[in-house]
């Protein structure tokens, strides 16, 4: 190799250094301190909205706040996870093949409600708090995640499956040894998805009173306090930005059709 | 032994195999041909029932294979797929180790396992072990597929144009290497293929297939021999004849060769061979009995006894190896305008000679018109 192009080398791994860990640090950093710093955050806060603003909302703290937004998500995303992929898997196999057609259906008017008509629908139901919320965000979040689910399945080769059972694997241990490892990517792709339109739509919790980024963000709208959405809508940005970057390296560790 | 009795199979309407028997003994390789779609690779998958028959009945040393568990089956039959069937998301080591994993074998003894095979098939444990089947070449990945169907020493081998995808000079090197392997291995093998100079080569039977019925089953020198038909005399080809030298081997033709040394015929000046005879060929060797050149009788000469000139020769260009086939003994005798072709060890040493005029006579003795 000449040394013209191992230095070229060289500036390309810096570059990929910056990108892959003192970026991301430097965005947790500011992440962390915006949140769970109150002077730094009323700081930032009087810098970008001068004047007569209360910055600090005076009931929840933004970190109490932000906790209960990850619960939401994590909560209503690992539901949904486990359902749409069981659904998926369900809907590619042999017995479950006529159903696919209706569960994609299904889904894909669930998708169409908005989520406040779905907690609106709940709450008589389930009654007010975090429950219908994560009905909510539940049924919405489905939809990606098994439409990714089936195709990632329906992608795998069958002369591959051919394979697994000419080895002599039983049905279930092509699913696990054979399909789902090569249909992992497409999958965890449906799960990022739903999950960063999870950590927006999950602020429609306040409404009903799940807690959540969105109280601060409704209270700042009610009370025309421009500081409080911005807290609010940064924090949650932040979160779908983490959630987005950490499933997206979980992502990459699968194994990829393209560069094979 | 591996048995097909009146099998037949239906894909709906259509008959892919029709009322098929034959039987393979112990250890022995079983090649199918034909033209594509005659029904081998569905013939094969009934084996191990990755297809099931529509009637007839398959048997594994005289026990039906349909009352054996398809996974418990396939287990024990080792299987190399049409175009290769690697897993793409595992690496050497995990494709060579799936079987001996799913009969639970302990992590130690697969790895071990996995070594010795790749040892087996040539390919540099430590070299290989971590690479993905992207990362391979072509011969490699074909390899990789025989290691993987030979892991938990199934008696049994389906191969289902094993060596397809290669090139034909890779080709031969992966067909000289089963042939090496079977040997040592003995495994009862199914094996198809397209190509009829394989199936020479490596079958101890050859079946030929057409519409999904046997048109003839007998070892390749006596198909070669004795087409049984129009159909199987235009499969062969109608340089059968030389194809069929194929099937000999230079060791079972090889007589005595009369040798010199080269000083010996340096002393003995006219008269080299010094018993009072005239030989078709005397081969010259050096101290060593290596083979250096030959001499051939000079018919126009007053004394009868009178060779030509000395003629040069290199070992590696004239001699065959006593595994080789007598076709490859003829190609030399006419490429270099001889009566007999000398045997010859690695080292060049004269071994014995397989002369022109038994090549004739084996030939006119088998060949039917
Ligand atoms: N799954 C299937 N459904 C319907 N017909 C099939 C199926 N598989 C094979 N066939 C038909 O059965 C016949 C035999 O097919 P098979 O695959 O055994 O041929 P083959 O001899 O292996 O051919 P090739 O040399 O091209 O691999 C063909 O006519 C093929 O079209
Ligand atoms: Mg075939």
């Amino acid at each position: 190799m000449s040394p013209g192009s191992s230095s070229v080398r060289r500036e390309f791994s810096a570059a990929t250094a910056f990108r892959s860990l003192l970026l991301p640090t430097a965005f947790a950093v500011a992440f962390v301190a915006f949140v769970w710093n109150e002077a730094a955050r009323e700081a930032l806060l009087q810098l970008l909205f001068p004047g007569r603003f209360s910055y600090i909302y005076e009931r929840v703290s933004l970190a109490q706040l932000f906790a209960e937004h990850v619960a939401l998500v994590a909560i209503s995303s690992a539901l949904a996870a486990l359902v749409g992929i069981t659904l998926g898997v369900f809907v590619t196999r042999p017995i479950g093949r006529d159903f696919q057609p209706i569960v994609q259906d299904m889904s894909s008017v669930a998708q169409t409600f908005p989520p406040v008509a779905v907690l609106a629908l709940a709450v008589p139901a389930i009654g007010f708090g975090f429950a219908p919320s994560i009905v909510a965000l539940f049924v919405y979040s489905i939809l990606p995640i098994l439409n990714n689910t089936i195709s990632g399945l329906d992608s795998v080769d069958p002369a591959v499956v051919e394979a697994s059972r000419g080895v002599g694997m039983k049905r279930y241990q092509t699913l696990l040894l054979t399909e789902l490892p090569l249909a992992a990517r497409v999958i965890a792709a449906g799960v990022r998805t739903s999950v960063v339109i999870n950590v927006g739509t999950a602020t429609v919790g306040a409404v009903v009173g799940a807690g959540g980024l969105g109280t601060i963000i409704v209270s700042g709208l009610v009370r025309d306090n421009a500081a409080y959405v911005f807290s609010g809508a940064i924090a949650a940005a932040f979160l779908a930005l983490s959630l987005d970057f950490v499933i997206g390296r979980v992502q990459a560790r699968f194994y990829d059709a393209r560069t094979s | 032994m591996i048995e097909f009795r009146d099998v037949v199979k239906r894909y709906g309407e259509q008959l892919a195999v029709d009322h098929v028997s034959f039987s393979i003994p112990e250890g022995e390789v079983c090649v199918l041909i034909g033209p594509s779609g005659c029904g081998k690779t569905t013939s094969l998958k009934l084996v191990n029932r990755m297809l099931e028959p529509s009637g007839g009945e398959i048997l594994l040393n005289e026990r039906s294979v349909a009352s054996i568990s398809p996974d418990e089956l396939r287990r024990g039959i080792g299987y190399v797929i049409q175009s290769v069937g690697l897993f793409p998301h595992m690496n050497v080591a995990e494709n060579v180790g799936i079987v001996p994993r799913l009969l639970k074998w302990e992590r130690a003894r697969r790895e071990r396992r996995t070594d010795e095979l790749l040892d087996l098939i040539g390919l540099e444990p430590q070299l290989y072990r971590e690479k993905y089947p992207a990362q391979l070449s072509g011969g490699e990945a074909q390899r990789i597929g025989v290691a993987r169907a030979l892991a938990a020493d199934p008696p049994v081998l389906l191969m289902d144009e094993p060596f397809g995808a290669v090139d034909p000079l890779n080709r031969e090197v992966l067909q000289l290497e089963f042939a090496a392997l079977q040997r040592k291995l003995q495994k009862t093998v199914v094996f198809v293929t397209h190509d009829l100079d394989e199936a020479i080569r490596l079958g101890d039977t050859i079946v030929i297939m057409k519409d999904g019925s046997i048109v003839q089953h007998g070892v390749p020198e006596d198909i070669l021999a004795n087409p049984a038909d129009e159909f199987v005399r235009r499969f062969v080809g109608t340089d059968r004849a030389l194809k069929r030298l194929a099937c000999f081997e230079v060791s079972e033709y090889m007589q005595t060769a009369n040798t010199v040394t080269r000083h010996e015929a340096e002393q003995r000046g006219r008269e080299p061979n010094g018993d009072g005879r005239i030989h078709p060929v005397l081969w010259v060797t050096d101290d060593d009995n290596a083979l250096v050149g030959m001499l051939e009788p000079d018919p126009d000469h007053a004394s009868r006894l009178a060779y030509r000139p000395y003629v040069a020769l290199h070992p590696e260009e004239v001699g065959v190896q006593p595994p080789s086939s007598l076709r490859e003994a003829l190609s030399r005798i006419l490429g270099q305008g001889l009566r007999a072709a000398p045997v010859v060890d690695e080292r060049g040493t004269v071994l014995g000679e397989v002369r022109l005029s038994d090549i004739e006579e084996l030939n006119q003795k088998g060949i039917v018109r």
